[in-house]
């Protein structure tokens, strides 16, 4: 009934349901709680039953997510393992596949990274190791292993600059196991990186400054004595296999070695006694095996050895004109020289010839018993001749090296 | 009786609508995060568990197809809406249901989600993501009986909040929603969908850790010519950005000719094809992050990279188009690393000028193709801005993104999720439109002819006034001092009740509502449904005096003249 003063109806239905929503009522309560008991709650009582509700929500999924990422990083290290395995065993193309699934179980790992990275290049696939290496550097600039890889992939690369700025990085980088021994493994393919490059002086540097802390460790030592060998400082590699050898004396590498640091300083009895217990410590070692031969041949040549008799210097003197007019024939004929000795001679070789068929006559164990100086001449001969067809028609082999070396050795060459 | 079921400490601390719905937002934060969360582990659980660590060819052909097989039943049965990647259907939901989404969608979007993308299919999980954090919004709303329009305001924060969960990039989340979802970057909700993102991000982060989604290089423009390159890249992103979606409409319209009855079944045959592209190349497999990380970080080979952009997108498109659920966000960043790469490779071996790493690429495809497939540019430019937070990659990013994006609109105009919704029949408004809606104003449906009954009119004198116009309410007093409305069945019963000489304000109404010419036009209409027939719409200037009317008539020939609306 009105009253005359009517209310506008602010009656509301439900767009859903199409009910009356009650004035004290907000929404449908028909349709918001869709019958549940939720609708005979205060909206401000379901507000506050929402937080322990979250609360253990969180508590479920932390513990999910907990349990979630124990079990990624056991899967991850079982196939971590199985990549080390496989890269051990020189497969690295399944050593990819390990480290990769590693990888997509624990991406964070960097370890993992480093270790797929070092497998892509083991299966030469440098290009695809790469971006794992820079990024493992982004992240830690300074680490020692990292920044070796980086070294030796910009060496496959040719990127000499980059090549030696990632060794000094590894050098002086920071490494999480056996620092010492581990930069000196640096500095060892620092060194050989360099030999390689024919960077000798700059080799050398490094070699040096690698020698002046060596572990006692007979064959690192032997190591750094070779390539002191590769850089032709026979001196210091003469020290660093003794040194070797002091450690170990049984060390063939160093015996070797030092035979041969001991040859190229001509010290030929030196280099016999180091060569002769290298040859018998390890008869496989042929390279030794040779170099003592010819030591053996030079010391029984020379003739200018100290302590000989005269008769046995005469002899060697005659063996060595003989052999050296024998060489320069040879020479002669493979250079297609006449060496008619009825002609003045026009070439050097034919002026040698003549020079040692002047002399021959005068060239007997007697005559030169009784005078050294035709000795001495003659061996200057015989050496000018040596080095003369090794530099005309190839560097000899036999008694004409034994000589040559002798002749360099008194004519004081090397 | 249940009813009287109260707490009396709450009893005497009421909160207001506003309030509720501010720490609703907070609610919603953590709990679409832990959403987020638990569904981004289901989906690695279900890989695990389906696929083992080194799975056989047999293996990787039946997986697939047999989960499909059962999801397929699930979603043709009970989960209908749950179907592909959910972003269309919240947009839906939002535009024109008022953010009505059943509780069943949100669950059986994570049960069918997790099982799809986990079982292989091509698929990403931010669209899921969206849909269950749109849906718990839409259900929590409900359930605390907030208002209408409340429910609705909640869903595109409730998604925000799980895509920031989904996809750690809280800033991104909230311009996706407004931008994708809501279709407005000026809405009113930006502040709600910042506390919620910012929530869901901060739950996310003490869950999982602060680890990046991806290890992002270092970005440079090494020389400007470089932006000649990216241009290329976001040319290149526009075509495949058309090929995608072209190639996914139309698939999925050709499984849409097959007949009813193989709804069913259409995802088992999704389901075998990809397992037969994962025989070939599992880097295909679900969300695919690993190998986007990958290409980010130079570690995929050019050749690499063009086989997974061009296979991903078929699968994809297989995965999408036959019906299973999950989302096209993570692919369409997959596509752009593998395409962003592509091109970097190519730039930085044949350029003649010095050029970034290929990563650099890589990481401004992923932003140049969503900005082509999704069409959210400022999302993409701000989400990519958001995973390198370096300034220098905007101006790269914002050409690279604006190229593909035109080149996309040009050629495929209806935006993916748009052109999805309307093959399942629903037309959502388009921005345009929106736009447009969102400027109406209450003026424009107002009519300024007026008339009014005098206020010294007696109920007499109303009567035959209203015997002359046909209404329900009149106006009484005039344009400059509006005195109040009379309804016209007030003067009738005044009349029948012999009070015919009384004053006209004796029967004035109580309670009328009134509107200002700027009100909105939404606003306008909720009041006009609140009066009987006419609204005064009151200048702010004058509280009394009379801009003009809104009545049925007003609103039929607004509507005569703005169909779309």
């Amino acid at each position: 009934m009105s009253t005359g003063r009517s209310m506008i109806k602010a009656e509301r239905r439900c767009p859903q349901c199409g009910k009356e929503i009650p004035p004290n009522e907000v929404g449908c309560l028909s349709c918001a709680a869709n019958g549940t008991f939720l609708r005979y709650l205060s909206r401000e009582t379901i507000l506050l039953l929402c937080v322990p509700v979250l609360a253990a929500l969180f508590a479920i999924t932390s513990t999910a997510a907990r349990i979630y990422h124990s079990q990624q990083r056991a899967l991850a290290q079982e196939c971590f393992l199985r990549g080390e395995a496989e890269l051990r065993s020189g497969r690295a193309p399944e050593a990819i596949k390990d480290f990769s699934r590693a990888l997509a179980y624990s991406r964070d790992n960097r370890n993992y990274r480093l270790r797929l990275a070092q497998a892509l290049l083991a299966a030469n696939r440098s290009e695809e190791a790469r971006p794992y290496l820079l990024n493992l550097w982004r992240d830690e600039p300074g680490n020692g292993t990292v920044n070796l890889e980086l070294a030796r992939l910009a060496v496959r690369r040719s990127e000499s600059n980059e090549a030696i700025r990632y060794f000094h990085n590894a050098i002086y980088g920071v490494w999480e196991t056996n620092p010492e021994n581990q930069r000196r493994q640096v500095r060892l393919d620092f060194c050989e990186y360099l030999l390689s490059r024919g960077e000798r002086q700059a080799a050398l540097a490094a070699l040096i400054e690698l020698a002046a802390d060596l572990p006692k460790d007979a064959g690192f030592c032997a190591h750094v004595g070779t390539l002191f060998l590769k850089a032709k400082d026979y001196g210091q590699a003469l020290d660093t296999f003794r040194q070797a050898l002091n450690l170990d004396s049984r060390q063939v590498t160093a015996l070797s070695g030092a035979g041969e640091a001991s040859f190229r300083m001509a010290n030929y009895r030196d280099a016999r006694r180091y060569l002769e217990r290298a040859v018998r410590l390890n008869p496989q070692e042929t390279t030794a095996a040779q170099r003592l031969e010819l030591t053996n041949l030079i010391l029984s040549l020379d003739p200018l050895e100290r302590g000989l008799s005269a008769q046995t210097r005469a002899r060697r003197v005659v063996f060595a004109y003989q052999h050296a007019l024998e060489r320069m024939r040879n020479c002669a004929q493979k250079r297609g020289e006449a060496l008619d000795e009825g002609q003045p001679p026009a070439t050097d070789l034919q002026t040698a010839y003549a020079r040692l068929m002047e002399l021959g006559p005068k060239v007997s164990e007697t005559a030169l018993r009784r005078n050294p100086d035709l000795l001495t001449q003659a061996m200057d001969l015989v050496f000018e001749v040596e080095e003369f067809t090794a530099r005309d028609c190839g560097y000899p082999g036999g008694v004409d090296l034994a000589l040559l070396l002798i002749a360099r050795k008194h004519g004081g060459s090397e | 009786m249940i009813r009287d079921i109260r707490f009396p400490f709450l009893d005497r601390h009421h909160l207001s609508e506003g309030q509720i719905f501010f720490a609703l937002t907070i609610l919603l934060g953590i709990l679409c995060a832990l959403a987020s969360v638990l569904f981004t582990l289901a989906i690695d659980y279900a890989r695990q568990g389906l696929f083992g660590l080194a799975p056989s060819s047999l293996r990787l052909l039946l997986v697939p197809a047999l989960v499909s097989l059962g999801t397929g039943y699930l979603l043709a049965k009970f989960f209908p809406d749950a179907r592909g990647s959910g972003i269309p259907q919240t947009e839906a939901a939002y535009h024109l249901n008022g953010g009505e989404i059943p509780a069943r969608v949100p669950l059986g979007k994570f049960l069918t989600g997790a099982l799809c993308v986990g079982s292989g299919h091509s698929m990403g999980r931010e669209g899921p993501c969206v849909q269950i954090g749109g849906g718990l919004a839409s259900v929590l709303g409900k359930w605390l009986r907030l208002s209408p329009t409340h429910v609705k305001n909640l869903v595109p924060v409730g998604a925000a909040a799980a895509l920031s969960a989904a996809f750690n990039t809280p800033v991104a989340a909230v311009l996706f929603a407004l931008e994708e979802l809501i279709g407005d970057l000026n809405a009113a909700l930006l502040g709600s969908t910042v506390v919620a993102s910012v929530t869901a991000v901060i739950v996310e982060r003490s869950i999982l850790g602060n680890e990046p989604l991806f290890h992002v290089p270092e970005y440079h423009l090494v020389h400007p010519a470089e932006l000649l390159a990216y241009a290329g890249l976001g040319i290149a992103g526009g075509i495949i950005s058309v090929l995608f979606c072209k190639g996914l409409l139309q698939t999925r319209a050709g499984f849409k000719r097959m007949r009813a009855s193989t709804v069913i079944f259409q995802p088992a045959i999704g389901g075998l094809i990809i397992g037969i592209i994962l025989i070939f190349v599992p880097q295909v497999m679900g969300v695919g992050y690993e190998f986007v990380d990958q290409a980010l970080n130079g570690g995929l080979l050019l050749k690499t990279m063009l086989l997974l952009c061009f296979v991903k997108l078929a699968a994809t498109i297989i995965s999408y188009a036959s019906g299973n659920a999950g989302g096209i966000f993570a692919p369409s960043l997959y596509l752009g690393a593998m395409a962003g790469g592509v091109v970097g490779v190519i730039v930085h071996s044949y350029a003649p000028f010095p050029t970034a790493e290929p990563g650099a690429y890589a990481l401004v495809g992923m932003g140049t193709l969503f900005a082509g497939i999704i069409r959210a540019p400022i999302t993409s430019v701000f989400m990519i801005f958001e995973l390198t937070q370096d300034y220098q990659i905007l101006v790269p990013l914002m050409v690279a993104n604006l190229l593909s994006f035109v080149i996309s609109r040009h050629y495929q105009p209806t935006p993916v999720y748009h052109a999805l919704l309307e093959q399942d029949h629903v037309h959502l408004p388009g921005p345009e439109s929106r736009m447009a809606a969102a400027t109406w104003r209450a003026r424009d449906i107002m009519a300024s002819e007026l008339s009014f009954i005098p206020q010294e009119s007696s109920v007499e004198d109303a009567w035959k006034f209203a015997a002359r116009n046909r209404s329900e309410c009149y106006l009484v007093g005039g344009r400059e001092t509006l005195a109040g409305l009379v309804i016209r069945e007030d003067i009738e019963e005044a009349i029948r009740s012999g009070r015919a000489a009384d004053s006209v304000t004796t029967v004035f109404a109580e309670g009328w509502m009134h509107v200002h010419p700027d009100h909105p036009l939404e606003l306008a209409l909720n009041r006009f449904k609140q009066n009987p027939g006419l609204l005064p719409v009151l200048s702010r200037s004058g509280y009394r005096r009379v801009e003009g009317v809104i009545t049925r008539e007003t609103i039929m020939q607004f509507l005569a003249t703005n169909p779309q609306e």
